[in-house]
């Protein structure tokens, strides 16, 4: 949106910048209050108010967090549901989208419209059953119950790339053809390739659900040596409710990551979010 | 575990493979024999002339979605709905019970406080979320010096997600020494119970759900981005004010996108389960969200077939709320590809 | 022809799994495949805790607890491990949730071997659990074994007795020329209600309390009251000790003499106590002990219970009736509750958590802190009303909460009278499914 220049334009701006500050130091100050609360004695944290610099920066809460809860273990578990989930949906989704962009047959738009209208179910209706089904395939207190599904394709990735594949110019894959080429061939030497920027937005998005995922893990998990961070977080909330040091550092260890994704692949977070809003092309 | 897939297990088993992978073998042995059998099937009729080899290859990618589908999908649904007819706790075997679960549902308390409490949420957050999201895209897309960093910084509260989002805001909202009424005993006020208070805790998980609206904020600066310059330029010509370009320009240019977000935030807030399961149900079930009491029935209290009931239930309200919203969208969402374009119904008196 | 084949494929897909749900209930048929089941009679539950190096694979343990706890139950388990090197023990520390996160691993078929029970809650888990064979009377009281057994088997074999007592700060009596309570005669509900008085003092956060809140889980029994008549079938919520309970624990509230709701928000009341804010902390059980390391320089010591209240619980390891190791298992448990290693871990040194209920390591726990009075949860184990066992716990605990949130025992403004019948209601009804 551009503005014609002129004093209209300025005045905007220096009642612009007021709004931006505040609303930043709204925005920031629980993430600084967390850090620094993870950084504190108990007794500080109660007499400190509103203050945010810690008085003497206690890295031991964190030694402390992190060893009294399995975190190690913990951080493998989650690794696990969030890689091979990525792999799981950036293969099948890949595949299942190239599948519906480019290959025109009788019946697909039926099953493209049906893969749509599964993004309105809430998850809600199938949990029970699913619980049970993974009861029946033994694999109750695992991690597979989080992985498998994912191999199957998703709706949403799969409108998303099928809509990045759909773009793609026509005559792409005519000279493979004519060469004989069979399609799994051309989906996994042209396509896929070809996609990669699509594809590291789907892995930023898959990657930002599966390490946050809660519900799902807790509805399978009951041993200790499969919990995930977000299990274990949720247990520490239980038993050390009022050692909000400890707390906040964990929950400091468990949003770093993200946050440093976000950083190092800023651009594949706001493709994924634009893909997310985008209207029908 | 079922038979077959016990005896499968016992196989590999007895061949000694590892521990943690046993779980999935039985598993993948029938996925791969489903999808061999399938993709010889196609084979068969390619050959015979039947299908054409396009078409085959269609269908042997897009069953990898079918199955998932079929799997996960379809046949939880079926047994679903089959299972809200019935008393089930897991342990012994499911009774018949007809319409039994969705007569208590119409005569229990807390079926109906978790949805009000759910529709409550659902109504406050939503808008406001859209609204503020909005109204912050629009302060985002100025073009002023550092506004960059201004994108990351309200950005960044979306990547607190979930149990560690609730576990900070619980201290937040802590009525002593929480950040919150720390600030408003600043200001001379005594803040309320938060989280104790019954009347307070619903407020604080709305008021906590806005922190997060960076996260719409990306996808309207990229509506935002991709309004053609065109149409401001004509605005200006006839004079147009800032506020009116925005009344008349961008919002009928964003409203799909406002729409589309309005809808998923819809149904997203009407699943909410983390904020519920956290502080269980929160002081006299004021927090007691609709996917959270499912989760107790069906996982606390092992009432499977009753859950199974509240959660057809949860599906048909999502359905009506979003035929709804879809219906009126007639009136307040405009495509560029309407004749002649639907703008909206009321324009407002000229200000000053 | 196309659409036929894949007609056909989603049909055997569809029916796959309708099948597969459908036959899964009932066995566990991999386990049954994989072991024996566990023949009852096997008379090495009853012998005492001999070391065998016939024993080997893997035992998995859950249990719950405070972090105490769980120190101390360690303790005891590595010292089995010690004497058994070939068997492996799995803990399972559940931290949150303890029954419901049973329940679903006994539904989905992954129990433990061996699980930590208490005796309220065993009722609803005995259709899991083996009945085990014990010699009663290598236990400190033969009620133990009765509190463990239902319809005459033994379901879990005792383990620990956390009875309740009362620490209170000494200093603080002193300072308010307060006479000290007996060590042996429990103090009646009025002399609490006026000692509170005297002993709180000051304002704001300096303020000192004479108690933290009351929890009526201690105080019904107290007043002569209890949750459910004797043959637990119906709830006894409305009958008027019940209720006198519940009003004499808002009658502290209103008078300030404990700490509010929004004072105590957040906040631990046994840091509380350790830090000298308050007088009488009347819900201290043996697991508070190890902390009392920590006390701020005040002398403290403990008695018994006001007016006989307080419960005890008596915690037990049970066999779950699928294990797959079950000989190691039961030579776990009975060593856990009958060897003098594993019961002076949990209950006769520093680490310890509760009282031992194997005779000969009780005289131990009196030890630990030998210028305290102990004793007093010695006799609270004899004298102290058990717990009252029943099968849904966590639905009723869930119909409970209304306590809380409408009386002003929590956040309510109901009165107390009107309330309870309420509530009871809701309990006989859950107590009526079965």
């Amino acid at each position: 949106m551009s503005a014609p220049q002129g004093r209209k334009h300025k005045s905007r701006k220096w009642l612009a910048y007021p709004l931006l500050f505040a609303g930043a130091a709204l925005f920031l100050y629980p993430f600084l209050w967390m850090i620094s609360a993870s950084l504190r004695s108990l007794e500080e944290i109660a007499r400190s108010g509103m203050g945010v610099w810690p008085e003497h920066w206690r890295w031991s809460n964190y030694a402390k967090a992190l060893t009294v809860m399995p975190f190690g273990r913990y951080l493998v578990n989650t690794l696990l549901t969030t890689v091979f989930p990525i792999l799981g949906t950036v293969l099948s989704c890949s595949l299942v989208g190239y599948a519906f962009a480019r290959l025109k047959v009788r019946g697909s738009g039926f099953l493209f419209v049906l893969v749509l209208s599964t993004m309105l179910l809430p998850g809600e209706v199938t949990m029970i059953p699913r619980f049970i089904l993974f009861k029946n395939l033994g694999m109750l207190d695992s991690l597979y119950p989080m992985i498998v599904p994912s191999f199957f394709g998703s709706a949403f990735y799969i409108f998303l790339l099928r809509q990045f594949y759909a773009r793609l110019p026509v005559g792409l894959e005519e000279a493979a053809i004519i060469d004989g080429c069979s399609y799994f061939k051309i989906w996994l030497k042209i396509f896929l390739p070809l996609s990669k920027p699509a594809l590291m937005a789907v892995g930023v998005m898959v990657f930002m659900s599966s390490w946050n995922s809660f519900m799902d893990p807790l509805i399978y998990i009951n041993s200790d040596k499969w919990k995930t961070l977000t299990l274990g977080l949720a247990g520490f909330q239980g038993t050390y409710a009022t050692d909000t040091n400890l707390l906040m550092a964990a929950a400091v260890v468990i949003t770093l990551p993200c946050i440093v994704l976000f950083f190092a692949a800023q651009r594949a977070f706001m493709e994924g979010l634009t893909f997310s809003g985008s209207k029908e092309s | 575990m079922n038979g077959l897939i016990s005896s499968i297990y016992s196989f590999y088993e007895g061949m000694g493979m590892p521990a943690a992978l046993l779980p999935l073998l039985p598993f993948l042995t029938l996925i791969a024999a489903v999808f061999l059998a399938f993709y010889l099937a196609t084979r068969l009729l390619v050959k015979k002339k039947i299908m054409h080899e396009k078409t085959a290859s269609f269908y042997r990618f897009v069953s990898v979605w079918i199955v998932g589908f079929l799997l996960f999908t379809v046949g939880p649904m079926i047994f679903s709905i089959y299972i809200s007819f019935t008393k089930w706790e897991v342990v012994s075997d499911p009774q018949w019970t007809g319409l039994d679960n969705y007569r208590t549902m119409f005569q229990d308390s807390l079926f109906y406080k978790s949805l009000s409490v759910t529709f409550y949420y659902t109504i406050v957050s939503v808008p406001l979320q859209v609204v503020l999201s909005f109204a912050i895209a629009l302060l985002m897309n100025l073009r002023l010096r550092g506004i960059y960093v201004f994108r990351t910084i309200y950005y960044l509260p979306t990547l607190v997600q979930g149990v560690a989002q609730m576990v900070l805001f619980i201290w937040i909202f802590n009525p002593n020494v929480g950040l919150v009424n720390s600030m408003l005993r600043l200001a001379g006020v005594e803040g309320p119970g938060w989280f104790s208070s019954p009347h307070w805790s619903m407020p604080a998980v709305i008021i906590m759900s806005l922190w997060t609206v960076g996260g719409n904020m990306i996808i309207y600066l990229a509506g935002l981005s991709d309004i053609p310059r065109s149409l401001y330029e004509a605005a200006d010509i006839d004079g147009a004010t800032a506020s009116r370009k925005v009344w008349h320009v961008t919002l009928p240019q964003i409203s799909p996108i406002l729409f589309f977000n309005a809808v998923t935030s819809m149904i997203g807030a009407f699943q909410t389960f983390t904020q519920g399961f956290m502080i269980e149900g929160g002081p006299d079930n004021s927090v007691l969200f609709y996917a959270y009491y499912l989760y107790q029935n069906a996982f606390m209290w092992f009432k499977m077939g009753y859950g199974s009931a509240l959660a057809w239930v949860l599906f048909v309200i999502i359905l009506i709320f979003t035929a709804l919203v879809f219906r009126s969208s007639a009136l307040w969402v405009y495509y560029e590809t309407d004749q002649g374009g639907r703008r909206k119904r009321r324009v407002r008196a000229t200000r000053p | 022809m196309k659409k036929w084949s894949f007609i056909a494929m989603s049909l055997l897909l569809v029916s796959l799994v309708v099948s597969a749900c459908g036959s899964g209930n009932n066995s566990n048929s991999a386990t049954s495949t994989a072991a024996p089941s566990s023949d009852s009679s096997n008379p090495a539950a009853s012998e005492g805790s001999g070391a065998s190096a016939s024993l080997k694979g893997k035992v998995t343990f859950a249990y719950w607890g405070a972090q105490s706890e769980a120190d101390a139950i360690k303790q005891a388990v590595s010292s089995f491990e010690n004497a058994n090197p070939n068997v492996k023990v799995e803990q399972q520390w559940i931290q949150k949730d303890y029954l419901t996160k049973l329940q679903t691993m006994i539904a989905g078929g992954t129990a433990p071997d061996v699980m930590l029970i208490s005796g309220g809650d065993l009722p609803g888990f005995a259709s899991a659990f083996q009945p085990l064979q014990a010699d009663g009377s290598v236990f400190s009281s033969p009620t133990l074994v009765d509190s463990m057994s239902m319809d005459g088997s033994l379901y879990a074999m005792p383990f620990v007795i956390k009875p309740k007592v009362m620490a209170i700060n000494v200093d603080l009596f002193e300072k308010n020329q307060v006479p000290l309570p007996s060590p042996t005669e429990p103090m009646t509900t009025e002399q609490f209600l006026d000692i509170s008085k005297k002993l709180t003092s000051g304002e704001g956060a300096s303020k000192i309390f004479g108690s933290e809140p009351l929890w009526l889980g201690n105080w019904i029994y107290a007043f002569g009251g209890q949750y459910y008549s004797d043959d637990l079938t119906k709830s006894t919520l409305d009958a008027p000790e019940a209720i006198a309970a519940a009003e004499f624990i808002v009658k502290t509230k209103q008078d300030g003499l404990v700490p509010n709701d929004t004072e105590k928000k957040g906040q631990s009341m046994t840091d509380w106590f350790l830090a000298g804010r308050i007088g009488m902390y009347t819900d201290f059980g043996p697991w508070n002990l190890p902390q009392m390391a920590d006390v701020k320089g005040f002398k403290w010591d403990l008695v018994p219970f006001p007016g006989n209240g307080g419960s005890k619980e008596v915690n037990g390891l049970a066999l779950s009736k699928d294990s797959k190791n079950a000989d190691a298992a039961k030579a776990f448990i009975t060593y856990m509750t009958q060897s003098e290693e594993a019961q002076k871990a949990i209950g006769g040194n520093k680490s310890a958590y509760g009282i031992p209920v194997l005779a000969s390591a009780t005289g131990a726990f009196e030890t630990i802190f030998p210028d305290k009075n102990l004793k007093a949860f010695v006799l609270a184990a004899e004298k102290q009303h058990a717990q009252e066992a029943q099968k849904r716990t966590n639905e009723i605990n869930n119909e409970m909460k209304a306590i809380d949130d409408k009386t002003p025992i929590g956040i309510g403004k109901q009165d107390v009278k009107e309330v309870f019948p309420q509530v009871a209601e809701k309990i006989n009804k859950i107590l009526q499914q079965d």
